[in-house]
Order: structure tokens, then C-alpha cells, then sequence
């Protein structure tokens, strides 16, 4: 719920804008490759498509949203082998050139799933705690920052590496013999923390 | 929007996805860990000896030690640069009688904690005989949420089951089954690391 929250703070920041002001408001740029490219076809598409993967957002499927030149919203499908969920994100590209830096704010959320498959059964102290496994709960938020390589109007790719905040939760209990004749039983063990992030993917703009 | 002024509301924004925890760091919860001995056989008195007796006493109290190695369960626990939040969520003792003439001669009951370093003892839980005969069946409940801290030491928490009891008065043998619950956090920070 935590991913869902910062996405909709995120998003409710983003003033809504028309086409026309958009165009008009775009900054005027000081750099002269810049300014010609955006002289020469000043409307960028508005809506795109990207496919990306990496960690901690697995597999994404997005559309794009451009309200205006320099930002972008996302948000599609995700999948990570074991779930699909939903993610989404805002993008920050401040200069459009071949090579254009982007800065990225994303949250994700999956469908609880089962992680049990993961234990090897012959392994004795893993099998114990697959009953914690079997209905794992995993959100995550991430900040990465990188570069597009491409067109903005057309394909690119983008390499960002960042940080990550991850939340893993296990529902479940499980129990199993310890030391000395002691019963042990565990519930709901959970990690949340900050990991690193990276992501590869494939825009498409039309 | 001005990009500056984006990348701030990005940082806020995720500095407030991490409100409550380290924002470079990680945490490992668990809520409720829970560890139940096999019982443990007492005596009958006065045919106990004198390795069952508590310290400095030759009769009227009856000791068994108990170790929990919480390292060995949970992971990271003892490690240097883990900040541990350990609780006691609650603790339980049943005793019941296995032969005559039961537990007439019982008096109290105590459950203690052992400090490492002090040596203090903390009593966690403890029943004092009402007046009236004495069930064949005992429950002794106790203190919730203190911080294990100070008793933990090499991932193990040291305790003692003591049981004081009428000299005068015969009691058969009986088994203890002791069961704890816990609760857990370990917090990392990577700064600190």
C-alpha cells in the first residue's frame, strides 16, 4: 500500500496541462543543438510504449503520457515469474538530445504469490520454512537515474541504476523442530530496506 | 515545472516512503517467534537430590535451567552492526502432575531471566498457590513486551524455572513445559556498517 501511496502523491503533484500550453510553456533552451532540433518539430508525440526489466521491477509492460516536454508518467502490467502486478512511475528528461539524462520516481506492487517452488526439498533447514513462503507479499519503490539513447520521438533505449526501497512479507507460520527438543514456530517474518536498482528498457514514442 | 524543483518532490517523495525506517539500510520483523520446551521432568519430594535444588538451598525449592538459542533461528541476530529490538511478547509454564500425590506441596512458581552481565535475575512470570487444593494442572502467565536486550548474549537467553514447595508436606513428581513467545526486529543501517 505503501508503493500505491508515494505513486498517487506522485501523480497528484503533476499539474494537468492542454496540447497548446504545453508547446507553448516548453522552456526555451540555451543550447543550440537543442533549440534547433525543437525548432525544426516542436511537438513531441504525447503517448508511447516501453518495455523494461530489471531489479527490483522485474518485467514491466508500460504506456507513456507526456503532459509536457520534459516529464512523462507510466504505469502498466509487471511480472516477476512467480506474480503479475502493477507499476507505475514519473520521468524527468530536462534535456531531449540523442543521449538525453532521465531521473525516474517508480512504485511497484505484485499479486501475492508462491515462493515455495524457491526450497529445495532435500535441503533440511530451507524446507522448514516454506509454509512462510507460500503467500509472499512485495512492493517496492525506486529512484534511478540514467540516460535514453534514441529518438524522443521514435525508439530508444534506457539504462537507469538507482536505489530501491523493497518490502517482502511473508503470511503464514511455520513451524519445526529446534535444539534440544524445542518446538520453534515463526509468523509473518517481513524485510523491508534500501537494495540498488538497475533497468534496462525499450521506448517507443508515436 | 522546473526540473529542480521535480527532483525535490522525487526526493521528498521517496524520503517518505522510508519514514519509520532506515531509508539506507534494512530491517528484518518478525512479529512472533514462539519456542516451547519439551517437558521437563521434576522430581518428586522429598526424593529430590541435591543437583535439583536452587542455589545455597538443601530443600523447598526445586531449579531446572533453560537456554534459548535464538541465534540459531533467527539470522543476524548475534552479528556486530545489527541493531536487535528483541521483546518478550508472553510466557507460559504448565506443570502437571504425573504421580501421587500431586501437587498439594506446591507453593510458587517463578520463571527468571539471568542478565550475562550482572548476574541479576529478573522474574518474567510466577503463581503463588491460592488457597484450596492445588489442580492437577497448573498455568503460570507472564510479564509481556520487555526488551530482551540486556539478557541476550552470543544469540542465547539464559532462564530458570524455580518452584518453591512445602517441606512438610509430600509432592509427587510432575513435568514443566515452558513456552515463550518473541518478537523481533533487526535493523541495519548501512552508514554504519
Amino acid at each position: 500500500m505503501r508503493a500505491y501511496a508515494l505513486l498517487a502523491v506522485l501523480l497528484a503533484v503533476v499539474p494537468g496541462r492542454s496540447s497548446a500550453e504545453d508547446e507553448t510553456a516548453a522552456p526555451p533552451s540555451d543550447d543550440p543543438v537543442a533549440a534547433d532540433a525543437e525548432e525544426r518539430s516542436p511537438r513531441l508525440p504525447r503517448w508511447g510504449l516501453a518495455i523494461d526489466a530489471g531489479f527490483p521491477s522485474f518485467a514491466n509492460a508500460s504506456v507513456m503520457y507526456r503532459p509536457f516536454a520534459p516529464l512523462r508518467l507510466y504505469a502498466g502490467p509487471a511480472w516477476n515469474y512467480f506474480a503479475w502486478g502493477l507499476q507505475g512511475g514519473v520521468a524527468l528528461v530536462p534535456w531531449r538530445w540523442v543521449l538525453s539524462p532521465v531521473l525516474s520516481l517508480e512504485a511497484g506492487k505484485f499479486r501475492r504469490s508462491n515462493l515455495g517452488s524457491l526450497v529445495d526439498d532435500g535441503d533440511e533447514d530451507a524446507a522448514k520454512l516454506k509454509p512462510l513462503l507460500a503467500r509472499v507479499d512485495y512492493s517496492y519503490a525506486a529512484l534511478d537515474l540514467g540516460v535514453e539513447i534514441g529518438s524522443q520521438r521514435g525508439f530508444a533505449f534506457s539504462l537507469k541504476f538507482g536505489l530501491s526501497w523493497i518490502a517482502l512479507g511473508t503470511n503464514g507460520r511455520a513451524t519445526y523442530a529446534g535444539d534440544g527438543g524445542t518446538t520453534v514456530s515463526m509468523r509473518d517474518p517481513a524485510f523491508r530496506g534500501t537494495l540498488g536498482s538497475a533497468k534496462l528498457g525499450l521506448h517507443y514514442w508515436f | 515545472m522546473r526540473p529542480a524543483r521535480s527532483a525535490a518532490l522525487l526526493a521528498s517523495a521517496l524520503l517518505a516512503a522510508g519514514c519509520g525506517h532506515p531509508l539506507l539500510g534494512a530491517e528484518l520483523e518478525a512479529p512472533e517467534v514462539r519456542m516451547t520446551s519439551e517437558p521437563r521432568s521434576f522430581p518428586a519430594t522429598p526424593a529430590a537430590l541435591p543437583q535439583d535444588f536452587c542455589d545455597g538451598a538443601t530443600a523447598g525449592c526445586l531449579v531446572q535451567e533453560v537456554e534459548y538459542d535464538l541465534g540459531e533461528e533467527v539470522p543476524l541476530l548475534d552479528e556486530d552492526g545489527v541493531e536487535v529490538d528483541l521483546r518478550l511478547t508472553d510466557v507460559a509454564l504448565d506443570l502437571e502432575s504425573t504421580s501421587a500425590p500431586g501437587l498439594d506441596g506446591l507453593e510458587s512458581v517463578r520463571i527468571v531471566l539471568l542478565d550475562p552481565v550482572s548476574g541479576r535475575s529478573t522474574v518474567v512470570a510466577s503463581w503463588t498457590k491460592p488457597p484450596g487444593p492445588t489442580p492437577a494442572v497448573i498455568h503460570v502467565g507472564g510479564d509481556a513486551n520487555r526488551d530482551l536486550a540486556p539478557y541476550l548474549r552470543d544469540g542465547r537467553i539464559a532462564a530458570r524455572i524455580e518452584i518453591d514447595y512445602d517441606t512438610t508436606q509430600p509432592m509427587g513428581a510432575f513435568t514443566a513445559t515452558l513456552e515463550t513467545g518473541f518478537s523481533v526486529v533487526l535493523t541495519v543501517s548501512y552508514l554504519d556498517l
